[in-house]
């Protein structure tokens, strides 16, 4: 079994555009005062410090036995994987987090001030994207160079046949507790901004 | 003539030609996917020798040693221990082919890992590593070294840490760029160039990642910052999917034209990455033949790096600001978060002083009478890297903690400072010279303060002849003016002044002061250090250790007149300004508004501190209470709702608005009967259903709901069905809002309604959250909720049946 690789730190450029997207702003349609544009973003540049992203991937070889996946020690059956691992021998798996600190401070905001506990909230969401798309790009760049890439599809645990309780084997396989992320039993991660995705790794 | 000086001279005559993609012609060549290029190569060495030969033939002056992933973490995820013999053998195949036709270059490309503060890896560890490689191509007798394709500074400088620390050859150090122009990791062109070319690289540039075109922008970008020859090496254009293959498509003629293009800009040595091949490299060989190379611009440049960005320390409309506040002298609380690691505080600081225009941040984290400040200097570096991008100034009396500082910072550095005394000065200018810092000269030698200004400039001329013998240019220094207070000396002022006369005059180098020094113990602090500053602005001041806000345009006549030490200005100063009294600014609400406009517009715009006192107004004015809930607030209410669903307005407008109503609804609920207000009331009960613990949606409806009129009885996130159930039993809701977030917790709602119909239960469920639909809704019998505001229009219909 491969030791994941921990990116203690991810750093990616304020995906503000996506913010204001999520919170619900069309452009052209709403209307922003100065005044509320300018508080928003100061809550947006004030939550910077308290997101800690970080993330973690795996590249492990898979075995395929129809719709079974044999990863190291690990079986997960699933069609929707099956057909997402259709050309790949290898499986990629990876996770980020925005961290416990931010979610602290949703949780306070929540009683006190839910206008900033919304936008903390769409702050730790985008960002933890980000980091996705940026632990995607880096390995992107690594495997070009080995002939391969990954797939452009990616899936996570609850999403058709791929059942969330696979969700403590890809937690047990990227070692998730390194980077500070728990798991209930009910498979739910903690904290609450943080997700893991599966994708395949192909030909170039 | 050694190998460096050969190159040096080469450089100089013409534009050195690199060799071209090395992972892509071993691909063409057989090699199969997921191969590791090293060690296939090793066992078919006659395809390695025929690449490098035709990189040869073609031109190349410089070859690369196929060693781009031969270290001991890349090595060893396929199990491959030898990873000094690997080295050995693949340079020694490109030295068998090299003979004194070309150079040969030992390559080394990124870990795989990333390095403390971005990933786990130690930064000592990662400079071994790093070693074991060097040290192996080293005894195989490599002419140079590549460190390339590295997407992060840190890793790059431990690398380049790495080969200065054991050889003297000449190091080309090239980045990977995104089509952004940033790495991966955020650092731009120009501060990677700032930073490499301080430690020490001989050429620096960018490989890979992009096509000639996109390479071409940086290029741009860092010629007039270089002080080294850039180096590039393109790809042949980005890859292209044909039948689901990847094909570089750039064609060998144009990227000749490329190569022509590079030399005009000014680029020193040239080759090609992924998809280029022997014929891309003898096209450029052809058109760069009768190119003149154009030598970098300047010989030295004062300029600060972080991981992420650069400042040019060079003249500014504006003097940059340093940001003094990350200093824990006096500030109880900062020391005990720092000795507890915790770095909330840190944070804060540094966010504050950025955003109110900082352009470096003075760290300093000493605390007196304790112990481990090198620690915490590293760890605030570490978190400072990843929260800000403004260059760090390292502020520390002990040299030990400077020394580990300007190992670890992923930039150029600023020492602060380096003193005339010989156990400071020596070693903190040789700590400079190995990492390349820019360091701050602070005229006190020995424990005395110069009391003259011809006793200030003779220390800051001795440190400064030391510095220029070692080598140091007057871009790499900066001098403090050694600001003193007006209160106990009152010719500080001016002779801070004419220090920095002198400095830009006479020795033509930058410098610094300390700016709220000078005010110390005088009232009105804040007017004499924005006065001053713009005095000394005037002089040609280029650095200001002070809080940001102090950056503003203004010169008191008063202030002016004390800080020139003026006769009676320093008791005119005092007694005008101890006289006056504080001016608070007054609450004067618009008064061409109604009292009614004023509470609507305050809920409509969500002016959440203006709307209690808008109804504590009314309600003294003898306003009906009932009417100002139902007559103003709800309508207004309704109001932001609708401008929600036609999208004028986004989600914190309507939640700003909603926490508006719900202070205004405070204000005025002691004043309704309990009666009015029970009629009205429909109870509405919440919950995240098990196994969710998302409820930043369901709060959102509780508080547009309450806002509605209804009652509302929260029982928070991951609440399982029984418990549900017995809540409803004891409080008899009239409608249940069930929320979740997740497709695998979205089943409970079904496991809710089920029980409840068991325990035949009357009562209405409507359902809601990201991955709710309607059709889902309608499988459970429950009503569906869009959103917020559709949670309440279903609530509304739902109390009335």
């Amino acid at each position: 079994m491969q030791e994941p690789i921990i990116f203690n730190q991810i750093n990616v450029d304020l995906p503000l555009g996506n913010i204001y997207k999520r919170l619900g702003y069309k452009n052209g349609t709403t209307i922003l005062s100065e005044s509320r544009q300018k508080e928003t973003e100061k809550i947006i540049n004030d939550t910077l410090p308290l997101v800690a992203l970080k993330g973690c991937a795996l590249v492990e070889t898979v075995n395929k036995e129809r719709e079974i996946m044999h990863i190291g020690n690990f079986s997960i059956t699933s069609r929707l994987l099956s057909s997402l691992l259709r050309d790949s021998n290898e499986i990629f798996l990876c996770a980020a987090t925005a961290g416990e600190k931010i979610m602290k401070e949703i949780k306070e905001c929540s009683k006190t001030d839910l206008t900033r506990a919304v936008i903390l909230d769409a702050v730790a969401s985008e960002m933890t994207d980000a980091g996705f798309e940026w632990i995607i790009n880096y390995y992107n760049r690594q495997l070009i160079r080995t002939g391969k890439r990954l797939t452009d599809k990616r899936i996570s645990c609850g999403y058709a046949d791929f059942a969330i309780e696979n969700q403590k084997k890809i937690y047990d396989l990227l070692k998730l507790n390194k980077i500070g992320i728990e798991i209930t039993q009910q498979f739910m991660l903690v904290p609450e901004k943080s997700a893991t995705a599966v994708l395949g790794i192909v030909k170039l | 003539m050694n190998v460096k000086q050969k190159i040096q001279h080469l450089l100089k005559k013409r534009i050195i030609l690199l060799d071209g993609a090395m992972g892509t012609e071993l691909y063409k060549r057989g090699m199969p996917a997921g191969a590791l290029p090293e060690i296939w190569s090793l066992e078919n060495p006659k395809v390695l020798k025929d690449i490098h030969n035709e990189y040869k033939k073609a031109g190349s002056d410089i070859i690369y040693t196929c060693t781009f992933g031969a270290n001991r973490i890349k090595l060893g995820n396929q199990k491959i221990k030898n990873v000094a013999g690997i080295n050995r053998d693949l340079c020694l195949l490109a030295k068998e082919v090299a003979r004194k036709d070309c150079f040969v270059a030992g390559d080394i490309g990124p870990l795989g890992v990333f390095i403390k503060p971005f990933g786990e890896l130690g930064f000592e560890e990662a400079v071994d590593i790093f070693k074991e490689q060097i040290k192996a191509q080293i005894a195989a007798g490599v002419d140079l070294f590549v460190i390339e394709t590295m997407i992060d500074i840190q890793e790059t400088r431990a690398a380049l840490i790495a080969v200065k620390e054991l050889s003297d050859k000449f190091t080309i150090v090239t980045m990977t760029f995104e089509r952004g122009g940033r790495t991966l990791n955020g650092t731009t062109p120009q501060a990677a160039l700032i930073t490499l070319q301080s430690l020490g690289a001989q050429a620096v540039g960018a490989n890979c990642s992009t096509g000639p075109e996109d390479m071409f922008k940086i290029v741009k970008s860092l010629k007039p910052y270089a002080t080294v020859p850039l180096a590039v090496k393109p790809n042949a254009g980005m890859p292209k999917l044909v039948s689901g293959q990847a094909h570089f498509t750039m064609q060998p003629q144009e990227f000749g034209v490329f190569a022509e293009k590079f030399a005009r800009l000014g680029v020193n040595m040239l080759g090609g990455c992924c998809g280029t091949t022997p014929e891309h490299i003898r096209e450029a060989k052809i058109k760069l033949e009768d190119k003149k190379p154009i030598a970098p611009l300047r010989k030295s440049i004062s300029a600060l790096s972080s991981a992420r960005s650069c400042v040019l320390l060079e003249k500014q409309k504006e003097v940059l600001i340093v940001g003094e506040s990350i200093n824990p002298t006096g500030k109880p609380h900062f020391q005990q978060e720092l000795k507890k690691g915790k770095m909330a505080l840190l944070g804060k600081l540094a966010n504050e002083q950025k955003q109110n225009g900082a352009n470096l941040l003075d760290v300093n984290v000493g605390i007196p009478q304790a112990e481990g400040e090198e620690k915490l200097m590293i760890g605030a570096i570490s978190f400072l890297s990843r929260i800000t991008d403004l260059p760090l100034s390292i502020d520390s009396s002990n040299v030990k903690v400077i020394e580990k500082a300007l190992r670890f910072y992923p930039g150029r550095a600023l020492i602060n400072s380096i003193s005339g005394e010989s156990t400071r000065l020596r070693p903190l200018l040789a700590l400079a010279k190995k990492y390349g810092a820019m360091f701050i000269i602070l005229p006190i030698a020995g424990r005395a303060i110069p009391k003259t200004l011809a006793e200030r400039k003779s220390v800051i001329k001795k440190i400064f002849n030391e510095a220029e013998r070692l080598g140091f240019s007057k871009e790499d220094s900066i001098v403090d003016c050694l600001v003193l207070t007006v209160s106990s000396n009152p010719r500080a002022g001016l002779d801070v002044l004419e220090t920095i006369s002198w400095c830009r005059k006479s020795l033509r180098v930058n410098t610094i002061v300390g700016l709220s020094n000078v005010s110390f113990g005088l009232p009105k602090r804040e007017i004499i250090n924005t006065t001053f500053l713009n005095m000394a602005k005037g002089r040609g001041l280029l650095l200001a250790i002070a809080n940001p806000l102090q950056k503003k345009n203004f010169v008191d006549a008063r202030a002016k007149e004390l800080l020139l030490n003026r006769k009676g200005a320093a008791a005119k100063f005092i007694l005008h300004y101890s006289k006056k009294a504080d001016t608070r600014i007054k609450y004067h609400p618009d008064r061409k508004l109604s009292w009614q406009e004023q509470i609507k517009i305050a809920v409509i715009e969500g002016n959440r501190d203006g709307i209690a006192h808008f109804i504590h107004r009314a309600l003294a004015s003898g306003k009906n209470p009932l009417a100002i809930m139902q007559e103003i607030l709800i309508p207004a209410i309704i109001d932001v709702g609708k401008l929600f669903e036609k999208k004028e307005y986004f989600l914190p407008q309507l939640i700003a608005s909603a926490e508006t109503m719900k202070r205004g609804t405070h204000v005025l609920l002691p004043y309704i009967k309990k009666k009015e207000l029970e009629e009205k009331k429909a109870i509405v009960m919440l919950a995240t259903v098990e196994g969710d613990i998302h409820d930043i949606g369901k709060n959102i409806v509780s508080l547009l709901l309450e806002n509605y009129g209804f009652k509302i009885i929260d029982l928070g996130k991951d609440v399982s069905a029984q418990k549900i159930i017995e809540a409803i039993k004891i409080h008899k809701p009239d409608i249940i809002g069930l929320s979740a977030l997740m497709t695998t917790t979205m089943v409970n709602m079904k496991k809710v309604i089920e029980l409840a119909n068991r325990e035949k239960i009357k009562c209405e469920f409507m359902v809601g959250g990201a991955v709710v639909t309607r059709s889902f809704a309608d499988s459970i019998n429950a009503s569906y909720a869009k959103d917020g505001i559709g949670a309440v229009r279903v609530a509304k219909e739902l109390s009335t049946r």
